[in-house]
């Protein structure tokens, strides 16, 4: 089962850390937001890695509903 | 020429500079994008004269071009940011050095406390009070007909938004301007500003102490406390993030600082920048729609933070040029946000870019030391802007009074920012 991404936008501040790490998962919205483009594009370990690196604690990435970072 | 690290012509403290730095950062880019400054006698006894130096600075380097500043601040290991952000080397205040002032792991930790409370989602509940102020300060000087934006709008704007989050009751904030003042004016100042910023600083502990203990007491008592930001920070639900009290001081005194010149000058030079381009405003008086992506130009175009410092951890190499370790690196936002490889025709000022391409400028930084209070800052600017233009429609420059810039290293804004403008019942 591949992870599942998501981006709080009442947290993301645009910090674009996942962006710069990750350009083919993420991307930056008309907002100035992140949104997720595809979650597949990087292996489990590494979106897992990347997504604990945001500043602003916006990126939640679950296993079979699971979550594995963030939601605190 | 060939040496990139010096290039002459280029003094990062001359009044030219400060007067209309563009020209200069266009010329650096171009010619020298990593330069390097060998600071005089006079400036290394001012900016080494603070008491938490831990070894004086006699040179940095000014990095211009875009993408290096990206790759800088993107690389926090290598471009540390504990010895502060200004020129000076600080001594490492391990666990207590905050937020703009600490690496990891506590940068981390602090981000996720004081972070809550600058959320979107924390911000959207704090609009209407600003909207109100907003408001409220306007009614108090329309009938005039003229004002000066800088302190009676911006600054107001700006002073009433912190104080709002910080749950300090009106009657206090002048008390808070002044520490402010006197904390921001040691910011490459001289000895007497740094014996009053400390000053200044055991004030605001006190104040804050006593506002923290009485806070605690009710909570013991199981009595309720007012839902703001002090309350997040102090009441922390995570045993292991929680602050301890020379945290939670430090916290109040970066975000009294930080958000306040920050969106005074964030205000004033919108308000600016609107009133000298007709056609720009005329677009955005047409459709105000275009307000989120025209104050994302402002803040592109003229940022009030020019450049933060880093501190290499070891040597390095930028843009093939070499910097050793343990230096101070200066990273231009505002040069960064002018580079053409960055955005086409990056020195006109135009409010309907394309969103994408304008939200990658580093007028808030960028990576994991971003503004903490961007959102906050945000909604302060796009509250103060329409507000402003939409109730006294006729608002302009003070065509008898031109505005002041503001004589800083650190900031661009406007020291006076006089307006006039047709007062309500007497148009034409």
């Amino acid at each position: 089962m591949s992870l599942e991404v998501r981006i709080d936008d009442g947290l993301c501040l645009g910090a674009q850390r996942c962006v710069y790490l990750a350009p083919a998962v993420f991307d930056l919205n008309a907002n100035g937001q992140a949104e997720v483009l595809e979650a597949g594009a990087l292996s489990d370990d590494e979106l897992i890695a990347v997504a604990r690196q945001c500043p602003n604690f916006a990126i939640t990435v679950l296993r079979d509903g699971e979550v594995v970072v963030g939601g605190d | 020429m060939g040496d990139l690290t010096d290039h002459d012509g280029y003094d990062p403290y001359s009044f030219e500079v400060r007067k209309d730095p563009y020209p200069q950062y266009e010329e650096l880019r171009k010619k020298c994008p990593v330069h390097h400054h060998g600071l005089d006698s006079v400036d290394v006894e001012r900016i080494n004269a603070n008491p938490l130096v831990a070894r004086p600075t006699t040179e940095f380097w000014s990095v211009t071009r875009y993408q290096d500043c990206v790759e800088i601040l993107q690389n926090a290991a290598l471009f540390a940011s504990g010895q502060g952000p200004g020129p000076e080397r600080l001594v490492a205040l391990d666990g207590i050095g905050m937020l703009i002032y600490a690496d990891e792991p506590h940068h981390s930790r602090q981000r996720r406390i004081v972070g809550k409370g600058f959320s979107p989602r924390m911000v959207e509940l704090v609009a209407p009070k600003i909207q109100a102020l907003a408001d409220e300060l306007i009614d108090g000087f329309a009938d005039r007909g003229e004002v000066d934006a800088t302190p009676e709008y911006a600054n107001a704007i700006a002073m009433g938004g912190i104080c709002e989050m910080l749950g300090v009751p009106a009657s206090d904030r002048p008390l808070f301007r002044r520490w402010t003042e006197e904390t921001i004016a040691a910011f490459g100042g001289n000895t007497e500003t740094y014996e009053q910023s400390f000053a200044a600083l055991m004030e605001l502990s006190q104040y804050f102490m006593a506002e923290i203990e009485r806070r605690r007491e009710r909570v013991a008592g199981g009595k309720d406390v007012p839902d703001d930001i002090l309350s997040a920070l102090i009441f922390s639900p995570y045993e292991e993030r929680q602050f301890n009290d020379v945290e939670l001081i430090m916290a109040c005194q970066i975000l009294l600082v930080a958000g306040n010149d920050t969106t005074t000058h964030a205000i004033g030079n919108a308000i600016n920048l609107l009133c000298t381009h007709p056609e720009e405003r005329a677009k955005l008086e047409a459709d105000w729609s275009l307000l989120d992506n025209a104050m994302e130009e402002v803040i592109r175009f003229e940022p009030p933070v020019q450049g933060l410092f880093r501190n290499t951890t070891a040597a390095t190499e930028v843009a093939g040029c070499p910097i050793p370790d343990d230096a101070k690196v200066r990273v231009m936002y505002a040069s960064a946000n002018r580079d053409s490889d960055y955005l086409p025709d990056a020195d006109e000022f135009r409010i309907d870019r394309d969103p994408k391409a304008l939200r990658r400028h580093l007028g808030f930084g960028f990576g994991n030391h971003a503004c903490l209070g961007s959102a906050m800052g945000r909604m302060e600017l796009r509250t103060a802007v329409r507000t402003l233009f939409s109730r006294l429609p006729d608002v302009g420059l003070d065509p008898d009074r031109p505005p002041q810039r503001l004589d800083a290293f650190f900031m661009r804004g406007f020291e006076t920012l006089p307006l006039r403008w047709t007062p309500p019942g007497r148009g034409a």
